[in-house]
């Protein structure tokens, strides 16, 4: 099964696709001012790879700020949900996150299976976000790619009263007109970055693993001065950036093993004596025939339909005359100690009686 | 219908001045700690002071932007001439907002009738004794103003009119205690918005006529994930519109136009000064009065009664009121099993994208 996750968000997009929980290929481009024909274009550009059409796909969601835009899209789920999801699938012992991106700054707890517990968003403005570092790149006419090595090689940062994107930019500015070194600046600034994302983190409470998503996580000064500031080494994955996106993926997958696995099949009646029915649940059962085996009033068989996975179903033959062949899990139970259920080992059937 | 609720609010100033023309006099009021029965009783009708989604710019001139959007919108409102047709306004002493901005308002809008109410920050019999004698004053001075004579029976008719008003508006709030009830929280928000703006015995006719033509539930709600919203005010119903689109159902409020108005009745059996007294100190707390313990327990009770599975705390920019309790408030509710979303809001500066996100992320996470 081949699916993928789509991540639109403020200054670029990600697509990852995905085979039986293996990431088949990756892309990252920038986000033009039209969601729509971005997404068209991140992914015709991660279908290349593997060689791949849409069609390939059995089903995508979307995620990010352009995620309702997606026109492709089967299902959108927010980045919240898909960064914690994407991560546990690198780390399942991350209970913390820090998704640092182009627009935005969130603080995310999550369980061991990924399941977000709680989270907070930065406020409006984007002071400390990836756009934020775009410009002060920009000013210090640096590459956004340099500056955090070049953060690192400072030896005496400037303190700075403000993250306030636009005053920051002239403070910056100033200093640097002073004579300050680039990376004293950018030292300063990593710094309250820093600082004020530890204030986001406290907010949901910081706990063991940690790690950081998101384009910003790939500057290696802000990872060295989160690390610092919030006193964890942080689990960074091989590309943080596209940790939604690989999320989204994720949840696609989980969407077509529900619908196509997890559905529970009744098989029986009901009538004016009561309710028969004897449950399977398809998404758990395996197919190993031990219930078949130890019924003694053999209702049950292993069906192997064409190209599927065999489950156990009810014979054809006792479907509407269940209640004269089956007495009935309580009262079979009584004098056969190994039965369907006992034998079970993933707890997939169930009687109504 | 639902519909012609908030069509009335949407077009209450239009109505406003419809009842002028007709000789009425209309007196407007901030806060749900204004006694509206006293206004009434003297043949006014009171209309609750709102803001707008409009830009903020001639309040710009009078209040720093660290002042709640709420407010720097309502005077902006003002000065722009929307509340034109008010004869007289009535200011209660509640948060510092309020209170500074009486003030201001009274320097720059001329009208006829100004009362600057004293409401005490406790619930103690000594505030009681002291805010009915207020009332006293403040019946005294509407009795002036009117040049009539306020009587206990016609006092105590608008003790019934109001007390009416909040059964009729619990009825509908009852609605939603099925798994599939008949209106959306933005359609309730208009019935309640409607509220604060008409006269009570209109408000009352037409909830009466929606009461008795219920339409059919809604099945579709069943699958949503049920929710309480809780905060101070907000005039932009795309923020219901957007919970309801993320798969939420908002069943019950704790808001400053909602349960915190529409609750507690005024006992009918006693003294109607000291009965009115009793009601606005001891009905739910808002914020800007002490303790906070017993509106804990009111949100408790609702999140409980009507089986919420999280709160929305929607809170607007820079009322600190609310931002003080906000930590003990939502430490609690955690506590007690409910998840809580903090929003903060302003109506002039609405950020749709990234509080769908928040939203979204919430009812995942409780799903």
């Amino acid at each position: 099964m081949i699916v993928a996750g789509i991540d639109v968000g403020s200054r670029a997009a990600k697509a990852v696709v995905i085979s039986n929980g293996s990431i088949l290929s990756s892309v990252i481009c920038d986000t033009g001012p039209e969601s729509v024909k971005t997404s068209r274009a991140a992914m015709a550009e991660v279908l290349k790879g593997p060689g791949l059409s849409l069609d390939d796909i059995q089903y995508v969601v979307a995620t990010g700020y352009g995620r309702v835009l997606v026109p492709f899209a089967d299902e959108n789920i927010s980045e919240i949900s898909c960064h914690a999801r994407g991560i546990n699938w690198y780390f399942p012992s991350v209970r913390t996150i820090l998704d640092m991106g182009g627009q935005d700054c969130k603080a995310i707890s999550c369980d061991g299976n990924g399941l977000v517990t709680n989270f907070i968003m930065n406020d409006k403005c984007a002071g400390g976000t990836g756009r934020f570092l775009e410009m002060i790149a920009e000013v210090l006419n640096t590459s956004l790619e340099e500056i955090g090595e070049l953060s690192l090689s400072s030896r005496n940062a400037i303190p700075f009263n403000t993250i306030c994107a636009v005053f920051a930019q002239s403070e910056a500015i100033a200093h640097f007109r002073k004579g300050v070194t680039k990376s004293d600046i950018l030292a300063g600034l990593h710094e309250a970055i820093a600082t004020r994302s530890l204030n986001l983190l406290k907010r949901v409470s910081i706990e063991r693993d940690f790690s950081i998503t998101g384009g910003i996580a790939k500057n290696s000064g802000m990872v060295a001065k989160l690390k610092e500031k919030v006193g964890l080494d942080p689990l960074l994955c091989e590309d943080p950036q596209i940790v939604g996106a690989l999320g989204a993926a994720l949840f696609a997958e989980e969407r077509c093993n529900t619908s196509v696995q997890g559905m529970k099949i009744h098989y029986g009646y009901a009538d004016g004596t009561g309710d028969y029915f004897i449950t399977i649940d398809s998404g758990q059962c395996d197919g190993c025939g031990d219930c078949a085996r130890v019924c003694p009033a053999a209702v049950l068989i292993v069906a192997r339909e064409d190209g599927r996975h065999p489950k156990a179903e009810l014979k054809e033959e006792a479907r509407k005359n269940l209640a004269f062949l089956c007495p009935g899990f309580y009262s079979c139970s009584d004098t056969h100690k190994i039965n369907c259920h006992s034998v079970c080992p993933k707890d997939a059937i169930s009687h109504s009686w | 219908m639902v519909s012609d609720f908030f069509q009335a609010y949407r077009t209450r100033h239009q109505l406003a001045e419809g009842w002028k023309q007709a000789g009425r006099k209309v007196f407007g009021y901030f806060c749900n700690y204004t006694p509206e029965e006293l206004i009434y009783s003297a043949g006014i009708i009171p209309v609750r002071i709102r803001g707008s989604a409009e830009n903020v710019d001639l309040a710009d001139a009078h209040l720093p932007s660290f002042c709640c959007s709420y407010m720097r919108s309502a005077l902006d409102q003002a000065l722009k001439g929307r509340y034109s047709y008010l004869d007289g306004m009535v200011f209660p002493k509640t948060c510092d907002m309020t209170r500074a901005l009486y003030g201001i308002w009274k320097r720059n809008i001329k009208l006829p009738y100004y009362w600057f109410l004293p409401v005490p920050g406790k619930s103690t019999d000594e505030a009681v004794e002291f805010f009915t004698h207020e009332l006293r004053l403040f019946k005294e001075s509407l009795e002036e103003y009117s040049n009539h004579k306020i009587s206990d029976e016609s006092l105590m008719q608008a003790i019934k009119v109001y007390n009416r008003n909040r059964s009729l508006v619990g009825e509908v709030y009852k609605l939603a205690l099925s798994d599939t009830p008949q209106f959306s929280a933005s359609e309730v928000f208009g019935i309640l918005l409607a509220g604060l703006v008409m006269p009570k015995e209109e408000h009352n006719a037409m909830l009466r006529d929606l009461l008795d033509k219920l339409p059919a539930s809604n099945t579709s709600a069943e699958d949503k994930v049920r929710l309480m919203i809780a905060g101070n005010t907000f005039e932009n119903i795309e923020l219901l519109q957007t919970i309801e689109e993320c798969g939420g159902e908002v069943v019950i409020d704790d808001l400053d136009i909602g349960t915190r108005y529409y609750g507690s009745t005024v006992d009918e059996s006693l003294e109607p000064l000291r009965a009115i007294a009793e009601r606005y100190l001891r009905k739910i707390p808002c914020p800007c009065k002490h303790p906070a313990a017993p509106r804990l327990g009111h949100m408790l009770e609702l999140a409980k009664t009507y089986r919420v599975k999280g709160v929305v705390l929607v809170i607007q920019k820079y009322c600190d009121t609310h931002l003080y309790d906000r930590p003990w408030i939502e430490s609690r509710l955690k506590e007690e099993g409910f998840p809580v979303l903090s929003v903060e809001h302003s109506d002039t500066g609405w950020t749709g994208g990234k509080f769908k996100t928040m939203v979204q992320a919430f009812i995942e996470m409780l799903e």
